[in-house]
């Protein structure tokens, strides 16, 4: 088992004021975990944390992945809408931030976009400006280029929650592809969704979290 | 045509000059106007025009009325109010743009106590407001230098500069901005700011770096295309700015940032009326 996320009397909070005191527990890669718990009970903050270390305030976490190998996904994604970009100049350019800065991407990779577009069911979508996507599929774009960057942890706040119905079942299908290879923690509070994705259960509850 | 259009500037070397320096101008800004038209930080340029006073006045009472030394302290002050207010607003406990005006009140209130102890408060005063028409040499070679470093580090940079703007978020994930590319950021949209100070002044700075960023972001398809578009743009309304302003006998830099408004205004009547974009979803 590779080691992905260590805790070890972890704090998070912001502006030293503690808001959420973590369990201590090592994560591996093709784990997938749940996290559970009311509105406000720092779901998000937990998430967030992973990407935005200062809110880390106390004890010891260690993160085995760079930060180029983490796919975020927030609630609400914003993108500036005054930029004109088609759905496919997006995850090329996405892509294109951790090569060099000389190289382009390869043959390969450019198929590589067109056949996960065609699997999120993004396929028609593929020179529509990102600005006129629904919620969902920004969601769905979003998780596109988690799997194009080949992330090695998922952070996932609530991904399913502009999706419908059979397109949340192939999300999970996407998702279980890329579990072997990543360890995957996700928001959910829809509980046919927790019961979708089977992962193991973390309870945020009174500042706490609990396995 | 000819005596309206050439004639002047073959005559008059300030006017050559002018329009040299106001194309020069616009080609930084041409860049530096897009990244802050579309990170919602268009009023930077106004907040730092006051930021610089304790700088400039230090550099008059110190070196005198020398552009460099006036430059730089212009520069340094604009420089280290950019980082502060990013340090600021990294720290979460206030808004970017709040942080800016706090900076920049502070600033003012510094210089013009620093002021009120020398002797030359009005000619401080002018040089804030700066004189298109008396552009020197100096003046139009850092201006240039300051433009070219702008273009060299945007194409360099493009990808980056492109998922910045569009994604901001997730650039900041990625690349984690390292403090040594935040401190050239603002060094380099400080200096562009302080070349702009020096030839067009503090006011009209803004308009040329505002307005022809949105003429271009509203007709370019890409970055690269709205920059150049941008600085067409305000290659054209510079030069037709001064010639009006040397006509009509008034001033230029206003002449040039009216011309701007008005072409972004009737480029706008022209796009609603003939070609609409494609419908925009609000950002829910």
């Amino acid at each position: 088992m590779i080691e992905i996320l260590r805790d070890h009397g972890t704090r998070l909070g912001y502006e030293g004021r503690t808001v959420l005191s973590v369990s201590d527990h090592i994560y591996c890669c093709g784990e997938r975990w749940v996290l559970m718990g009311a509105n406000g009970a720092g779901k998000s903050t937990f998430l967030r944390s992973l990407t935005e270390p200062e809110l880390v305030i106390n004890g010891e976490r260690k993160l085995s992945v760079q930060a180029h190998e983490i796919a975020y996904l927030p609630q609400a994604p914003r993108f500036s809408h005054q930029m004109p970009c088609s759905v496919e100049d997006f995850l090329v350019s996405s892509l294109s931030l951790i090569l060099p800065l000389t190289s382009s991407l390869s043959e390969n990779r450019i198929d590589e976009i067109s056949s996960v577009l065609q699997r999120t069911g993004l396929g028609a979508q593929r020179t529509k400006s990102i600005s006129a996507l629904s919620g969902g599929q920004v969601q769905r774009l979003l998780l596109a280029r988690a799997f194009l960057l080949k992330a090695k942890l998922f952070l996932l706040d609530e991904p399913f929650s502009a999706v419908q119905g059979n397109a949340k079942h192939e999300l999970i299908e996407l998702l279980d592809e890329a579990l072997p290879g990543s360890l995957q923690i996700m928001a959910l509070h829809e509980p046919s969704e927790i019961e979708a994705v089977r992962g193991s259960l973390i309870r945020i509850q009174d500042g706490k979290t609990g396995h | 045509m000819w005596s309206l259009v050439v004639e002047p500037f073959l005559e008059f070397e300030f006017l050559r000059r002018a329009a040299l320096e106001a194309v020069i101008l616009g080609f930084g800004f041409s860049v530096v106007g897009l990244v802050l038209v579309t990170r919602r930080l268009s009023l930077i340029g106004d907040t730092l025009s006051h930021a610089m006073l304790p700088g400039v006045v230090l550099a008059f009472t110190l070196f005198g009325p020398h552009l460099l030394a006036l430059f730089f302290g212009g520069w340094i002050t604009g420089f280290f109010l950019l980082v502060l207010a990013w340090v600021l607003f990294r720290s979460r406990r206030v808004e970017a743009d709040a942080a800016l005006a706090l900076f920049a009140v502070f600033s003012v209130s510094v210089g013009i106590l620093i002021a009120s102890r020398t002797r030359t408060t009005t000619e401080i005063l002018h040089l804030l407001f700066g004189n298109i028409l008396a552009v020197d040499r100096t003046l139009l070679v850092l201006s240039a230098l300051v433009g070219g470093v702008t273009w060299i580090l945007f194409l360099w940079h493009y990808r980056a500069v492109f998922v910045a703007l569009v994604d901001p978020a997730f650039f900041q994930q990625m690349k984690r901005p390292s403090y040594l590319f935040i401190l050239g950021l603002c060094a380099l949209f400080s200096a562009n700011l302080t070349v702009g100070f020096a030839s067009l002044g503090a006011m009209m700075t803004v308009g040329l770096l505002i307005v022809p960023a949105l003429v271009g972001r509203s007709l370019g398809k890409s970055p690269l295309q709205m920059a150049l578009i941008a600085f067409v743009f305000s290659s054209v309304v510079s030069v037709s700015g001064i010639l009006l302003s040397f006509h009509l006998s008034v001033p230029a830099g206003p002449s040039i940032v009216c011309l701007a408004c008005a072409g972004l205004a009737l480029i706008q009547i022209f796009r609603f009326r003939g070609f609409s974009r494609s419908p925009e979803v609000e950002p829910s």
